[in-house]
């Protein structure tokens, strides 16, 4: 079983609620200094955080200063960061951990030092000599997981037949892309289908596309695609076309296709019928709530459980609601 | 009849040093002038002068009699004056038509469009006109550095120039290419033209000039026929000082058998060359460019392949096989090219002269260096050589040619050698130094070094050399010895070899 | 065709003037450059950045150096022979992920030190035999090895991180000595055995590269390898030695790493990393021609690195200001080094 279900809980809105309002709060006093060792701005998820984090901060009752650095996706590198913002003596080191095991020994000094750490977007890895006070993150697993669920419901309403479904991973290496990998397993045995092949796409439209078309083919009955980020699409779009499978929704070469992220080019494909779930990846749920937890990190405030933020699932029947499009980041 | 070219009063000053002090030269067409002096005696700067390269302080430049200035090179190119420079620029992938007129293309039809036919017709019209058989076509990479030259007259040929002149031409070229190119000066004096020729290379200049110029220290010393003047008083003129005659010496017999080479074979260029050098004496290696001279000891030094022959050394009077590095350790090599392969240029003296026998000043278990015995060392080598420098920290890349092929003996009489290797040991150095190092190749022969000698200069050979071994197409031809060894048995030797390939 | 065709453009002009003089002898001691630079920085540091100057970050910084400085002193020795070691930040990871399972899979701390020296050896031998004997181009030898590591970490670990090592590896590696109070420190702050390490193997190596036999010989093979050769130096022994070094270096490095961060992966050091230890072996006088360059220089010129990040993280300035200030710094040293050429 994965650590989530072990040491966390599933933050479902209302649980997130449970949290903010536990009665043990207290409030920091004065300014509350805290140190973002972060992996780098080059991708659209850590400079996204970086923004709105930012933007929630300014906003909150309590003053909080944010001391930004940028690792480059390197793992020493992020260690010397947080080296150097214990040394300048911040009240809660907040790590986008670029390794989930290597950030533990950050968050170990920084204990050491008498400084709180919360760990953003990806947690400390539970079987780490030393865990982050607090985890502020994505429900990995239940991204896919929500996302082909609405697939295989659509299929079941639709009379399709569930039975295999290829998956396109991310980044072998990364560990939100295990996860959902993880997610779609626990929806196809829900519903009684299996994975028939894990292609690695590493986030890449080439890629995806280079390693779904032969699958494609080794596959012939396929209906039903799963793809870990619809950053992918384009490739999985290209292959579909040249295989004359790429139609809308209703359409006889119809794919069902799931997904997450909602990046831009997963709201025009819902728009336009060819993608039928999205889980949304939902960094503003998060870079709120990571905000309101900090002066309360600061203040000494401990947390038990993990807190994972479940974004909605996009479709094409709810993709236009105003309540959906006031989730989105990526636009 | 006027000069072709004038130059009157010329002077020009860097800060702190008059470069050209006065110096009047003028030029008819149809005549050769040479141009000699030691380095640094004003020649270089005047021919700059010439070039519009510098302004001159003083004087000025006659052409036809009509008084010119010249601001820019490009209106010395202008005035149809044409340097063939000792060290030539060229574009390796083009054709030789395409470098001709690499700055003057024959415009096609269309716009920014090349005639190459046009180039290539006047590019083979220049050079049939110097008698050349270098085809337009070929890539220039593909030429000898001579053809290359005759490359270059062409290109000044086809320009229209009426000056030409020489910096150095012959300091490259094997024999055969020097007779080809002094046929090349002769044809232009024949048309008309006006020849500047620089070298030192005394011979060159009575063979070919009618007029002498020598320089020193900035001012004019001397000028006249050539007729007139003897090699001796030449020289005289160039040092300012009376050099004695070359004395007829005797050769040195030289002792036991030192390092002996038998059926050295390297594929294509040593086809089983057998020597032996003995204790105390100097033996030259004669032979053309390309005859494998060099390629014979660096192959045997093992800094090149070797496919077959052994290497003989005398190790405390036992004769034995060794290998290519044991040979190298005790051996001292002066290689051709010093600022390739004979200095660290960027290196302080002291450093190039302990580099050969490190290890004698590493002490103690970590090896550490003696840095102060290594200056001391190098500061009794600049003594005993005369080596020109402000101290022993000083870069080698500084000191000028003669100094810095003095820093390259002193490296290896430091390590006191048995054998003594010399590959044109005197290129590119001053007549000053030249005689130094003549001097002390004799010193070390009578000392009981060995040495081998491969000069391509045939008056270095004479007055160094006890015995002479000619290498043709890889193996040795011929040997002289004692008295037989003159100007004119080199010569033929050399011609022989010349006709054998011909 | 002897003669004297010795170009005028070299014969030795007295410099006279005091500027001329301080010319030649910062030209002869490159490594002040970074020293100075060094020692300003830190000052103009300790008086503006706040914390900057606390015993905390000073150690803080002290055992920065111990991340990248085993890979500086390689890169120094490869470069001054005349080469370029680019697969250093790689083995290190190929090095450690090894290292590290065996460690996990042994629960013992000796036999993963040794396989990590045994695969960066075998790296250093792999780089030294192609480059000084098979006589391949370092550029495109260790480009190639770097891709190789890298692959092969990737392989090894199915790109996952390897934990659960013993503690007495972590505990012994990324140690904290003689912990003491001073300043502001309200805790007491111990000196990281990592920086110690390195600081003792600067002291030894650079002693090696600038007093010995073996010193002298790779500067002067770096200098011009072909006098090298023919004055009877063994160059391709030497070139050879410089990478089987560097690989010793990176070996190192792993278990440093490995220890501070309780894991082994394959992003451990990335390539950006590697432009640093570049920066700051040139800024510490080496140069890419060879035969220049010192272990002192090149201390000096990480710590400058060092302390320009560590001081922008203080201030909470974009880390991005910081590269582009250490790029600036790049250009102008090396902008330096062919002024100081001519």
């Amino acid at each position: 079983m994965s650590r989530l279900t072990r040491r966390g809980f599933i933050a479902t809105g209302s649980a997130v609620g449970a949290v903010l309002a536990s009665p043990t709060i207290v409030r920091a006093q004065g300014k509350v200094t805290v140190g973002m060792a972060w992996p780098g701005m080059q991708d659209a998820v850590w400079s996204t955080s970086h923004k709105l984090l930012n933007e929630f901060a300014a906003a909150s009752d309590t003053e909080i200063e944010l001391v930004f650095t940028a690792a480059d996706m390197d793992v020493a590198k992020q260690a010397s960061d947080a080296n150097d913002l214990i040394s300048r003596g911040v009240d809660v080191l907040l790590v986008f951990p670029i390794d989930s095991k290597a950030i533990s020994s950050s968050v170990k000094r920084a204990r050491d030092a008498g400084i709180p750490s919360m760990a953003f977007l990806r947690q400390v890895h539970a079987d780490a000599r030393d865990q982050a006070d607090v985890f502020v993150g994505i429900d990995a697993k239940y991204q896919q997981l929500s996302s082909a669920r609405t697939v295989f419901e659509k299929m079941n309403a639709d009379g399709a037949e569930i039975s295999e479904v290829l998956w396109v991973s991310g980044d072998i290496r990364d560990e939100n892309s295990r996860l959902r990998g993880v997610g779609l397993q626990e929806a196809c045995d829900e519903y009684g289908a299996t994975i028939a092949q894990d292609l690695v796409g590493n986030w890449d439209p080439q890629q995806a596309a280079a390693a779904l078309a032969p699958a494609l083919k080794a596959y012939p009955n396929i209906n039903h695609i799963s793809v870990a980020s619809d950053v992918m699409m384009s490739g999985v779009r290209q292959v579909l076309q040249d295989a004359g499978k790429w139609a809308p929704h209703g359409d006889e070469n119809h794919m069902y296709l799931s997904s997450v992220d909602v990046f831009p080019i997963g709201l025009e494909l819902l728009r336009s019928g060819h993608l039928d779930a999205d889980t949304i990846f939902d960094v503003t749920g998060m870079c709120r709530t990571a905000v309101e937890l900090m002066p309360r990190l600061a203040a000494g405030e401990t947390f038990d459980s993990d807190v994972l933020i479940q974004g909605p699932v996009f479709t094409p029947a709810n993709v236009d609601d105003p309540e959906m499009q006031a989730q989105l980041w990526a636009t | 009849m006027t000069a072709k070219l004038h130059m009157q009063g010329v002077t020009k000053v860097f800060p702190g040093v008059k470069a050209l002090d006065d110096v009047s030269i003028s030029v008819k067409s149809g005549e050769v002038l040479g141009l000699v002096g030691v380095n640094g005696a004003g020649k270089s700067t005047l021919m700059n002068v010439l070039g519009g390269i510098y302004r001159p302080d003083g004087g000025h430049i006659e052409i036809d009699g009509r008084r010119v200035d010249f601001a820019r090179p490009i209106d010395a190119d202008a005035a149809g004056i044409a340097f063939i420079h000792q060290e030539l620029l060229y574009f390796p992938s083009l054709t030789v038509a395409e470098n001709m007129f690499i700055s003057h293309l024959p415009t096609g039809k269309l716009p920014f469009s090349v005639d190459k036919r046009a180039a290539r017709a006047r590019a083979q019209a220049s050079l049939d006109q110097l008698g050349s058989g270098i085809r337009p076509t070929a890539r220039m990479e593909s030429l000898s550095v001579g053809e290359m030259q005759v490359v270059e007259i062409a290109r000044a040929v086809a320009m229209g120039a009426d000056i030409v002149i020489f910096d150095e031409p012959s300091s490259s070229l094997s024999i055969k290419e020097k007779e080809a190119l002094f046929n090349i000066v002769r044809k232009l004096k024949a048309e008309g033209k006006a020849v500047i020729y620089i070298s030192h290379f005394l011979d060159e200049i009575q063979e070919l000039c009618d007029r002498y110029v020598v320089l020193r220290n900035g001012q004019l010393v001397g000028s006249g026929d050539i007729a007139e003047v003897t090699h001796d008083q030449i020289v005289e003129m160039i040092v300012g000082q009376v050099v004695t005659e070359r004395a007829a010496r005797t050769r040195r017999k030289g002792g036991a058998p030192m390092l002996s080479l038998e059926g050295i074979r390297r594929e294509g260029i040593l086809d089983g060359a057998s020597l032996e050098l003995r204790e105390g004496e100097v033996l030259g290696l004669w032979g053309l460019m390309g005859s494998g001279r060099t390629e014979l000891i660096r192959s045997v030094l093992g800094l090149d392949p070797m496919d077959g022959g052994r290497i003989t050394l005398a190790i405390d009077g036992d004769s034995r096989e060794v290998s290519h590095d044991e040979l190298l350790e005790r051996t001292a090599y002066v290689t051709e090219s010093r600022r390739t392969d004979g200095l660290f240029l960027d290196e302080a003296i002291w450093k190039n002269i302990s580099s050969t026998t490190l290890a004698d000043y590493a002490r103690g278990r970590m090896r550490v260096l003696d840095k102060a015995a290594e200056a001391g060392t190098a500061r009794s080598m600049i003594d005993r050589l005369k080596i020109m420098t402000p101290d022993h920290h000083t870069q080698a890349a500084i000191l000028s040619g003669g100094n810095q092929q003095k820093v390259v003996f002193a490296k290896w009489l430091n390590r006191k050698p048995d054998i003594l290797i010399l590959d044109e040991p005197t290129r590119g150095v001053d007549v000053s130094s030249k005689g130094e190092i003549g001097e002390l190749v004799g010193a070390l022969a009578e000392a009981g070094t060995s040495v081998l000698l491969v000069t391509s200069e045939i008056e270095e050979m004479v007055a160094l050399a006890d015995r002479v071994l000619v290498l043709r197409d890889g193996m040795i031809a011929a040997e002289m010895l004692g008295e037989d060894i003159t100007e004119t048995a080199l010569m033929a030797a050399a011609l022989r070899t010349e006709a054998a390939h011909a | 065709m002897v003669g004297e065709m010795v170009d005028t453009s070299q014969t030795y002009v007295p410099r006279d003037s005091g500027v001329l003089k301080l010319w030649h002898w910062l030209r002869s001691h490159p490594a002040l450059l970074p020293v100075v630079l060094s020692v300003v920085m830190a000052l103009v540091f300790a008086l503006t950045v706040p914390n900057f100057a606390d015993l905390r970050n000073i150690m803080n910084i002290f055992g920065q150096l111990g991340f990248l400085g085993f890979l500086c002193i390689g890169m120094t020795y490869v470069m001054v022979a005349g080469g370029i070691d680019l697969s250093s930040y790689t083995v290190v990871s190929a090095a450690a992920v090894v290292g590290a399972t065996v460690m996990v899979a042994t629960d013992s701390t000796v036999p993963g030190c040794l396989l990590m020296l045994v695969i960066g050896l075998a790296f250093g031998t792999i780089n030294g035999i192609a480059i000084a004997y098979l006589r391949m181009v370092p550029f495109i030898v260790t480009l190639s090895t770097m891709v190789l590591a890298e692959g092969f970490a990737i392989w090894f670990t199915q790109a996952q991180s390897v934990y659960g090592l013993p503690y007495a590896f972590i505990d012994i590696f990324s140690a904290r000595i003689l912990p003491m109070t001073w300043g502001i420190s309200a805790r007491p702050v111990g000196i990281p055995v990592a920086g110690i390490a390195v600081l003792v193997a600067a002291l030894i190596l650079g002693f090696v590269l600038s007093r010995t036999l073996y010193g002298r010989r790779v500067y002067l093979t770096g200098a011009n390898e072909e006098t090298a050769r023919i004055s009877g130096i063994r160059v391709r022994r030497i070139k050879f030695s410089t990478y089987v070094l560097a690989g010793l270096m990176a070996a190192i490095t792993a278990m440093i790493l490995t220890a501070d961060l309780g894991t082994a992966t394959t992003a451990m050091v990335r390539d950006v990393r590697l432009m640093d230890i570049i920066a700051a072996t040139v800024i510490g006088g080496a140069s890419l021609k060879g035969g220049k360059g010192s272990i002192l220089g090149s201390m000096f010129g990480l710590l400058f690195l060092t302390m320009l990040s560590n001081a922008f993280n203080l201030l909470g300035v974009s880390p991005f200001i910081a590269m582009v200030i250490k790029g600036t710094v790049l250009v102008a040293v090396i902008g330096l080094d062919v002024l100081r050429a001519k």
